[in-house]
């Protein structure tokens, strides 16, 4: 059994991610790929293993070599950015002696020697390091990103699953609930099926809840406490897991427009950014009255609010719009709005 | 400084409670009417206030003895419990020894000897307690009850607003919001105030938005056996500018333009929405809301792309119901809500 100790400073820090991360996604994408061909007598397949497969691109071979079926996966490959960029970048960026310890970590219960490749990466070397960049920048592409709306949905529609039990239980009861291998017991998180204790270093626990992956819930640890643990688990954002939904064709799924309508779903999406009206009509591509008529209905349902600034107005997501678009808000939002 | 310090174990178990409590937010209401009366110069008052001034019954007067505006308040009239004559009966429970020991520090360093009956309820004497009952009570009657779907609604979304930063920032971003004089810090949470210490004993605590309360957030930590310790705040208003006291005359659930869910998307989803606060199969759902059994299995997939219900199959047939978003948004949208008459008399001269 792994056990995670916290303080109640960590206790206290342990909170959703803001967003899904593309390149985890990517690695857990092609772990579900792995996992998937190595379970021959697999007979249910989902649909968008079957497509990925198909469209798995021919640059993304050398992640064959560093990510086996089934975990541990080297810690480089970790990077929780929640953007895909900035997330390679992460990556690129990983010091030569962390390349060295983690390969052959990874490497000493595996038969027979790494390929030169993998023996080139362990050195530090600069195109073995790019080969590993742009597998993953492919791949993402090809897999991750035609499904990075229903990704995001899915995130967004886990964490608010969870907010009510996180709010009339505490994050015991939260823990409780993720998944059946996690326990809170005795001030600290248990995780059964690997061994191991870790000490979080003030810095809490990040949840990310994925969409692609299938299998028991991960932990990203860092020695040094730089950054906080990671704990990722299997989304399921209505009770089924979120990666049974995944499709390719985010057009027939922009769920927010079925249920707002086109234009309405534009403007609340706009929004992101706090506008003022001009602006937002412009963004949208509608008339300004339109766009004034669209920002009072969604004001009246508490997706937005509306503050006056000297003559013009700025319209703003409120936490429940930030909710429904996929966005959590940020503690500062709310710094505004303190009772006296 | 007040200070609570908390186990890790606390972290973890520290919640929202389910429900406003009626019992605490009568007493917080009687120490907002004693602030006002204190404040007579007090330009600008709430107008529940001037009503409840009204309504106030003669009843009641006692509890002018028990809370005085500033505090200390005797910590057996702190019952959370959601129901008002759950709570009393709980007040009416309170050990003989409580009694005694709550007066004496409510009494601190009043000066003067209590009053007679003060000091047949720290006796235990029976026709005491009834006495508090009974101001308790009508004074929840009077004016409290009257706003108690104002009360709900504030405390519901309240906690719904602030549940997305405790899930974005965890319990120290929550802390941070709740109040501009709280704060989390080294593993406790710190107020200004007279210099205390509390530990939480591994209960954790419970937190309530109050409606009627516009002060400093309360802490009342206990040794966690029969009550919980709590942390009692100012509730904010739904716009978050303003506590929800000031709201409280105004008719929650009427947002301007009526019903804005209906304007947002759809009377007809709307109406499927809400009758989903029901679980219902596919054709119960369209009898309900008179549609096509075609027309609400569409609006049922929408609905549930948008993950606003779930459908699970049971046999034959399939089941919808509100997913945790999907309630949130029903939650913020009130319906329609009634505000009660109400009458009284007896605060005048307070």
């Amino acid at each position: 059994m792994a056990r995670f100790n916290f303080t109640p400073d960590d206790v206290a820090r342990t909170r959703f991610s803001p967003a899904s991360a593309p390149v985890a996604e990517t690695v857990l994408a092609m772990a579900e790929l792995r996992g998937h061909a190595a379970a021959h007598g697999h007979s249910r397949t989902s649909r968008w293993l079957r497509e990925a497969r198909r469209a798995f691109p021919a640059t993304a071979r050398p992640l064959l070599d560093l990510l086996r079926p089934c975990p541990p996966w080297p810690d480089f490959l970790d990077a929780f950015a929640p953007d895909l960029k900035e997330g390679l970048e992460e990556v690129r960026a990983t010091p030569r002696a962390v390349l060295r310890s983690e390969l052959s970590h990874h490497w000493q219960d595996r038969p027979g020697r790494p390929p030169t490749w993998v023996r080139n990466l362990a050195d530090g070397d600069r195109e073995s390091v790019e080969l590993v960049v742009r597998a993953l920048h492919d791949l993402h592409h090809a897999v991750v990103a035609p499904r990075w709306d229903n990704v995001l949905v899915a995130f967004h529609a886990e964490v608010a699953r969870r907010m009510p039990v996180l709010a009339a239980g505490g994050p015991e009861a939260m823990f409780g609930t993720l998944h059946p291998r996690l326990r809170w017991r005795d001030d600290g998180l248990e995780r059964t099926g690997f061994d191991g204790e870790y000490d979080l270093h003030g810095q809490g626990m990040v949840l990310l809840p994925s969409a692609f992956w299938t299998g028991d819930p991960l932990a990203s640890v860092t020695d040094d406490g730089q950054r906080p643990t990671v704990l990722i688990y299997a989304a399921q954002p209505n009770g089924q897991l979120a990666h049974d939904g995944l499709v390719a064709d985010p057009a027939a799924s922009d769920s927010l427009a079925a249920l707002l309508g086109p234009t309405r779903a534009a403007v609340l999406r706009a929004l992101r950014a706090p506008r003022g009206t001009a602006d937002l009509a412009a963004t949208v591509g509608v008339s300004p009255a339109s766009a004034s008529e669209h920002a009072k209905v969604l004001r009246d349902a508490n997706l937005i609010e509306t503050r006056r600034e000297g003559r013009a107005v700025r319209h703003s997501l409120t936490a429940l719009g930030r909710t429904i678009l996929g966005q959590l808000p940020a503690a500062g939002d709310w710094s505004a709005g303190k009772a006296s | 400084m007040v200070r609570v310090n908390f186990t890790p174990d606390d972290v973890a178990r520290t919640r929202f409670g389910v429900a406003p409590a009626p019992l605490v937010e009568t007493a917080l209401a009687m120490v907002g009417l004693r602030r006002a009366s204190a404040a007579r110069s007090l330009v600008r008052t709430s107008s529940w206030l001037r009503e409840a001034r009204r309504a106030f019954p003669a009843t009641a007067r006692p509890l002018l003895d028990l809370l005085r505006p500033f505090g200390p308040w005797p910590d057996f009239l702190d019952s959370i419990s959601p129901d008002i004559e759950e709570a009393l009966a709980e007040v009416r429970a309170t050990p003989r020894a409580d009694l005694r020991a709550d007066l004496s520090y409510a009494w601190g360093e009043r000066p003067g000897r209590p009053r007679t009956w003060v000091r047949n309820l720290a006796d235990g004497d029976r026709e005491a307690v009834d006495l508090v009952v009974r101001a308790l009570r009508d004074l929840h009657d009077a004016v409290v009850a009257p706003r108690w779907e104002s009360v709900r609604v504030a405390f519901h979304a309240d906690v719904a607003r602030r549940i997305p930063v405790l899930a974005a920032g965890g319990h120290e971003a929550l802390f941070g919001t709740l109040h501009p004089r709280l704060r989390w810090r080294d593993d406790g949470l710190d107020r200004p105030g007279t210099n205390t210490v509390c530990d939480l004993r591994g209960d954790g605590m419970v937190l309530i938005p109050s409606a009627f309360w516009t002060g400093e957030p309360l802490f009342s930590v206990t040794d966690g056996e029969h009550r919980p310790s709590t942390m009692l705040y100012a509730a904010a208003q739904a716009n978050g500018h303003a506590p929800a006291h000031d709201g409280l005359m105004t008719d929650p659930g009427a947002p301007a333009g009526g019903d804005s869910l209906a304007a947002l998307i759809g009377p007809t989803r709307a109406a499927v929405l809400r009758a989903l606060r029901e679980p219902r199969g596919t054709a119960e759902l369209a009898g309900t809301v008179r549609i096509s059994p075609a027309s609400a299995s569409e609006h049922a997939k929408v609905l549930r792309d948008a993950y606003l219900i779930e459908t699970r199959r049971e046999g034959r047939t399939v089941q919808h119901s509100l997913t945790a978003l999907g309630r949130t948004i029903l939650g913020q949208l009130p319906a329609g809500v009634r505000r009660q008459p109400h009458t009284g008399d007896g605060f005048g001269s307070l």
